[in-house]
């Protein structure tokens, strides 16, 4: 034994907030989803192509997780939890989704680039290369550039070896260079 | 999840302009209205989930709810009466049923302890062997022939 670490405030309190839920405290499950709906977000949209879908793999993702609460332990990480159902219900929505267009990417979204003229031919030509990307290699490079999860986390939230994940990352990182090197060279 | 930030976004093999494009591409709603927009239609669905599933599981009595309104109450007064009484004869048709049951299996119960009344009896006939059809019979019971 001896390896008691120091509990959080905040995990304390999401822990009373997991116990009120089992209970039948919605207003508990209101809280557990305001805290986690954000990540879950991120989680999902890592692995699906659109706002849209990744908003249903959250929305879908809490309610497998208020159905399955009562076989949640309480002692388990609830956030590591919810983000593996989260991802496998994205991981569903992407194979449920046949249709993929490139071409759907959010206008709103500011681009960092100064010409904005390169930055849309960029982004269009980032769409479609992400979508000859495997599910996997996508969510990964996503996952870890993006959202900042480590190797492990990664692999803990998609179900494959730290090692794969690291491997995944390498392939698309070089996928996507390859890709964009293209329109470099052509300007 | 306790999610800590890598630090490898800009490794060796990373391409910094890719990762800013991927990271505006994929970036999550900053605007707080929309938070609370998903917080409420998750809570929605769950509300909505839970009503679906009492709804496919009703309560044999539930039906009877359907009659409070005023205009059909004297209907389902009348047939919460009439499920009353059939209820209450089944229940009595059932209790005879037991008691026949019961007074049957206790006389049978009786009568077999009872001695058999060839117990003591001398058999003065005998028993005959069943055979084959092809033995010869009157080679066993030669007095019969």
């Amino acid at each position: 034994m001896g390896t008691d670490r120091p509990v959080s405030a905040e995990a304390l309190e999401e822990r009373e907030l997991v116990l009120s839920a089992q209970a039948g405290d919605h207003t508990a499950f209101a809280g557990l989803v305001h805290r986690h709906q954000r990540r879950a977000y991120a989680v999902a949209r890592s692995i699906v192509l659109s706002h849209d879908d990744a908003e249903d793999a959250v929305q879908e993702g809490f309610l497998h997780a208020f159905r399955a609460l009562e076989r949640f332990r309480p002692e388990q990480a609830f956030g590591a939890w919810l983000h593996r159902i989260v991802a496998n219900a994205a991981l569903d929505i992407a194979r449920r989704r046949k249709v993929r267009d490139a071409d759907e990417l959010p206008e709103s979204l500011s681009s960092p680039h100064r010409d904005p003229a390169e930055a849309g031919e960029l982004r269009a030509r980032l769409a479609r290369a992400l979508n000859t990307l495997g599910e996997r290699q996508r969510a990964v490079i996503v996952l870890h550039d993006v959202e900042g999860y480590k190797h492990a986390e990664i692999g803990a939230l998609l179900g494959i070896p730290e090692g794969t994940a690291r491997s995944d990352l390498h392939h698309a990182r070089a996928h996507l260079r390859r890709q964009l090197s293209n329109l470099r060279s052509e300007k | 999840m306790n999610v800590t930030r890598n630090d490898n976004r800009h490794g060796p093999d990373a391409d910094p302009r890719v990762t800013d494009l991927l990271r505006s591409q994929y970036a999550a709603p900053q605007d707080a209205t929309y938070w609370n927009g998903l917080e409420a239609r998750v809570m929605l669905s769950v509300t909505r989930s839970i009503v679906r599933i009492n709804e496919l599981r009703p309560a044999w009595w539930s039906g009877f709810g359907e009659f409070r309104h005023a205009d059909i109450r004297p209907v389902g007064l009348i047939a919460a009466t009439i499920a009353l009484l059939v209820a209450g004869a089944t229940f009595v048709r059932k209790a005879e049923l037991d008691a026949n049951a019961r007074a049957m299996a206790q006389r049978a119960a009786v009568e077999s302890a009872l001695p058999l009344p060839l117990d003591d009896a001398t058999l003065t006939s005998r028993v005959r062997v069943r055979l084959p059809e092809d033995a010869p019979e009157r080679y066993l019971h030669p007095l019969d022939y």
